[in-house]
């Protein structure tokens, strides 16, 4: 409410039809020299210029609207580029070289848009839009993906029903290694270091190696300033439900005695309490954040070099009630129906708790030849976790001590056009320990890992059309030490696995309307040592998980199709189907029950069986008016387990949602100002296994529908920006619970939340 | 360029190779935090009678078997009153280390329940008069038992860990977490 008065305030400085200047500045992709000399294009005033010395060509007297700007330099591949006009503003045209068509973005995409995959991505605005929330929930935005969570505050993406380790993370080009230490740990990223984030549905293992079985998540950060000078942002929000505040600050600088060379710092702060379910508030979840990021890059034309390093730091609480004894406890706080422990609002933490750490180091380079362009990229990771469990007496110390350190390495080449292909080709390695403390509780034994994987995929492009296939070889290797026995003694197991994998995607051009593409793909997994070693209790489910030492690879087999239609000027219509088998897929089968001091326990034993899942996601969009447009989305999934001939367990419900909005620039003080509404209804799901009442208590949670709306605008003061922006989430503080929610047993999902939020681009081109 | 960016990368790696490898040393050895394995209830009579009942999962919790189990049945004489001690062990540790004296340092965060089945008449036991906490709370670590006529019944005891009612009698009406449970069968005779 508070932006719409404010746009409003702003409304004075009238609208201007007709009488705009802009600039356009045509610049190199890789180095962002100026392009000169070049043709520029623009329709639909059908009006041709050529750049200056700068690169640069002006226009005036134009009116808002959209307009159609062509680039054609000798040297360069033609470039065409859409920009809305609507307030005096230059423009950036980026030319790629000729003889690198593939690498039609920037360096850093190239190698990442290489194959070609069911993807969607969030931009660089709507990030913006959902900054200070976490990862997975930033992801929800996205067709097809669904979040399993721990409450409010432990949240992971789910694409087309696959987790954790069946997907992949890579945070600024290196795969994220902190999901081999099981289910209910987020991804140790902040999302506010990207300037971009991509989801490729279905199985993607040729470009990212083994794991990427349900998809990827590429997290990119955006290119670093290419003009000399200083630039930053500020970011601020502010969360009702659980009183959290964020800030994030970025500021970057490109030095003007050597123009290859810049640096950007980048941080976020975030502290919050107790969240709130409709009527109480949920004891010790409060959660602090503090994460940095730095980067010093050296850019020239023809080769480069990037250092990069971030630190994600979190304390956060988990709800007291979830840490149960034994099965009646568990049972006794599934039955009430009140939360078992209460409590007010505190920011302060107890028992149990937990701190997690994740380091990147990474070290990159890229350099052209006459082959094409090489590129090196090194990264360290560091992840350190300790749990402080529910102790009889406090003795200051976490129960669990946890280091996994991980090397990467990945060496590809983009090559030049080869007898009609362009392509890459690339090797990846890895080395990998994880090591607990002495005298902590069990969890997973001490490993060190090893893979190594080569792989080639090209591409035949022709004008309406393009063919792209792929082939890779992986090897992975596992020494493992497991205590074992009642004086748990180190017993020494060697694994070996190795696989190939393959991909083939088509495109079609079929008319300006209608595009389509079908890709069949496939990747492999290596059990993890969770699954291998398993050895314990998980305190939130008050059931015992029995590792399987004999366990094969998973193997994934993907057919993703899409088709893309635009009806008339203001429908657009997306449909994507999928249907994916999984051969030897791991999980858990209820075993007999196991005596403890505490009484009885459920057991469950990793084990494999052949998976089929099949889905679809659809979005509609139409642009009703100029200013109103409405989207429409669907998500559908079938989890067979073919083998038994029975639904597979813990796999989204179908769900749909939609929202109106109406978006109007006031004048150039007050612009893009949106009033939004949207809504989510998800289904109950009802496609469980037979023996579900042995596995699982209670039945999946009811079918639940929640509103929200939204507001924001960008205000424009000299030459300040402002962008403000009021969210509500949950908007009728509806009681609800979600079948991926883990604290769905004890606790409904949270309450009403309104989050204010105020971006300041400080000095930005 | 080139080679600067190479030779910093290769550095990198040679660096954090090294700073990795420095930190390996002896492996870790893992350790069940606040390990229980046994449960004893030490009962005397007013005849005189001296008696110990144990309750004992070797590897008392946190693994993927049990271990030895011994599980005594507590045979009394009918009709009679006893008072009754608890004693908490963890056995696995050498030397035993007795838990009692720490729940009892803790006695306002720990309650103990014994909950007879049948709850009166022929094979159950009756309690009451339990030893009392910091505030006058219910805490039981001793306790008056008094046993019916004779027959057979069961005896479960709870040690529950910061339960969110002292008074109550049933450990869905404790809430809390359960650090112990035993349950023994009762034969009076």
């Amino acid at each position: 409410m508070l932006c719409v008065l404010a746009c409003f305030w702003f409304w004075n400085a009238g609208a201007q039809p007709c009488s705009i200047s802009i600039k356009l500045s045509v610049v190199e992709t890789h180095n962002f020299e100026p392009v000169y000399p070049a043709l520029v294009h623009i329709d639909p005033i059908d009006t041709s210029l050529e750049t200056d010395a700068l690169g640069t060509v002006q226009l005036g007297r134009l009116c808002a609207g959209v307009y159609v700007v062509r680039v054609v330099a000798a040297g360069y591949a033609p470039q065409a580029d859409t920009i809305r006009v609507n307030a005096d503003k230059t423009y950036r045209i980026k030319v790629s070289l000729a003889e690198h068509e593939l690498s039609e973005v920037s360096i850093k995409d190239e190698r990442r848009h290489t194959i070609r995959q069911v993807r969607e991505q969030m931009d660089e605005a709507a990030l913006k839009a959902a900054s200070g929330k976490g990862l997975a929930d930033m992801l929800q935005a996205v067709n097809g993906v669904s979040v399993l969570s721990n409450g409010a505050t432990i949240a992971k993406p789910v694409i087309h029903g696959m987790h954790s380790n069946r997907i992949v993370m890579v945070n600024n080009g290196i795969k994220q290694e902190d999901q081999q230490w099981g289910g209910e740990h987020a991804p140790n990223i902040d999302p506010s270091i990207a300037g971009k984030i991509t989801v490729v549905k279905g199985a993607a293992g040729v470009r990212y190696g083994t794991d990427a079985i349900g998809g990827v998540v590429l997290v990119e950060p955006s290119s670093l300033r290419n003009k000399p000078g200083w630039d930053g942002s500020v970011d601020l929000s502010a969360f009702s439900n659980n009183r959290k505040g964020v800030l994030s600050g970025m500021v970057q600088h490109n030095f003007k005695s050597i123009p290859a060379l810049a640096f950007r710092v980048q941080g976020s702060y975030k502290k919050g309490g107790n969240y709130r379910i409709p009527g109480y508030w949920v004891a010790n979840t409060g959660v602090t954040e503090a994460d940095l990021s730095s980067t010093v890059a050296y850019r020239k034309l023809h080769y480069g070099g990037e250092v990069y390093y971030s630190h994600f730091s979190t304390d956060l609480g988990v709800y007291r009630g979830s840490h149960t004894g034994n099965q009646a406890d568990l049972e006794n706080a599934i039955n009430s129906p009140v939360p078992l422990v209460e409590s007010g609002f505190t920011y302060s933490l107890e028992r149990p708790r937990q701190h997690v750490t994740h380091d990147l180091a990474k070290a990159s380079a890229y350099a052209d030849t006459r082959m094409g362009m090489w590129h090196v990229d090194y990264g360290f990771q560091h992840n350190f976790r300790q749990e402080y469990d529910v102790l009889r007496k406090e003795n200051g110390k976490a129960q669990l001590n946890l280091t996994l350190n991980t090397h990467t390495l990945n060496a590809h080449l983009d090559h030049k056009p080869l007898l009609g292909l362009e392509g890459q080709l690339g090797i990846d390695g890895s080395y990998q320990t994880n090591y607990f403390r002495d005298g902590d509780r069990l969890f997973i034994p001490l490993y060190d890992a090893a893979g190594a994987g080569s792989y080639l995929i090209e591409r035949y492009k022709r004008d309406k059309w393009d063919l792209e296939a792929g082939l890779r070889y992986d090897m992975k290797w596992y020494g493992v030490k497991n205590p074992e026995g009642n004086d748990q003694h180190l017993v020494y197991y060697s694994f070996n696995y190795s696989n190939a994998s393959g991909t083939i995607g088509f495109h079609k051009q079929q008319s300006d309307r209608f595009d389509w593409q079908f890709i069949l793909g496939n990747a492999w997994r290596a059990p993890q040592a969770s699954e291998l070693f398993s050895a314990g209790l998980h305190h939130g489910a008050a059931r015992v998980e029995i590792g399987n030492k004999f366990l094969s690879p998973e193997r994934a087999y993907s057919l993703n199709g899409e088709a893309k239609y635009a009806a008339g000027k203001s429908v657009l219509l997306d449909v994507s189907v999928y249907s994916q088998l999984i051969n030897d897929f791991i999980y858990l089968q209820p075993g007999a029950n196991l005596l403890t001091i505490r009484g009885y326990f459920k057991t469950f034993n990793y084990t494999q069986t052949n998976a089929w899942l099949n889905g679809a996601d659809f979005a509609a969009t139409a642009n009703v008016t100029e200013r109103l447009s409405t989207t429409l989305k669907a998500s559908l999934l079938r989890a067979l387990d073919r083998s038994k001939n029975d639904w597979l367990i813990l796999m989204p419900a179908d769900r749909f949602s939609g929202e109106v909005r109406y978006t109007v620039s006031l004048s150039p003080t007050v612009k893009d100002l949106y009033v939004e509404a949207n809504a989510r209804y998800v289904l109950r799901q009802t496609r469980i296994p037979a023996n579900f009442d042995q596995i699982d208590y209670p039945r999946p949670p009811a079918d639940y529908f929640i509103a929200g709306a939204a507001t924001g605008c960008v205000i424009k003061t000299g030459k300040q920006t402002f962008r403000v922006s009021a969210t509500l989430t949950n908007l009728f503080n509806v009681k609800y619970r979600d079948y991926l929610d883990v604290f769905r047993y004890f606790i409904d999902q949270p309450g009403t939340n309104v989050i204010l939020r105020v971006g300041i681009p400080i000095n930005q081109l | 360029m080139k080679k600067i960016a190479l030779v910093s990368v290769f550095s990198i790696v040679a660096l954090s190779m090294t700073m990795t490898s420095c930190k390996k040393k002896e492996d870790p050895k893992p350790d069940e935090q606040e390990l229980i394995t046994t449960l004893k209830l030490n009962v005397t009579g007013s005849g005189g009678v001296v008696r110990t009942f144990t309750y004992k999962v070797e590897n008392g919790f946190g693994g993927t078997t049990s271990g030895t189990v011994q599980i005594d049945t507590i045979k009394l004489p009918a009709g009679q009153t006893y008072s009754m001690t608890a004693e908490i062990l963890n056995e696995k540790a050498n030397p035993v280390e007795n838990v009692t004296d720490e729940v009892i340092s803790e006695k306002d965060e720990h309650l103990l329940l014994y909950i007879s089945t049948p709850s009166s008449g022929a094979g159950s036991l009756t309690f009451s008069n339990g030893s009392k906490d910091s505030k006058n709370l219910p805490f039981n670590q001793t306790i008056t038992m008094v046993s019916g006529a004779a027959g057979s019944g069961k005896l479960q005891v709870n040690l529950i860990h910061a339960p969110t009612d002292k008074t109550a009698t049933t450990t869905t009406g404790a809430g809390g977490e359960t650090d112990v449970e035993a349950t023994f069968p009762v034969l009076i005779q």
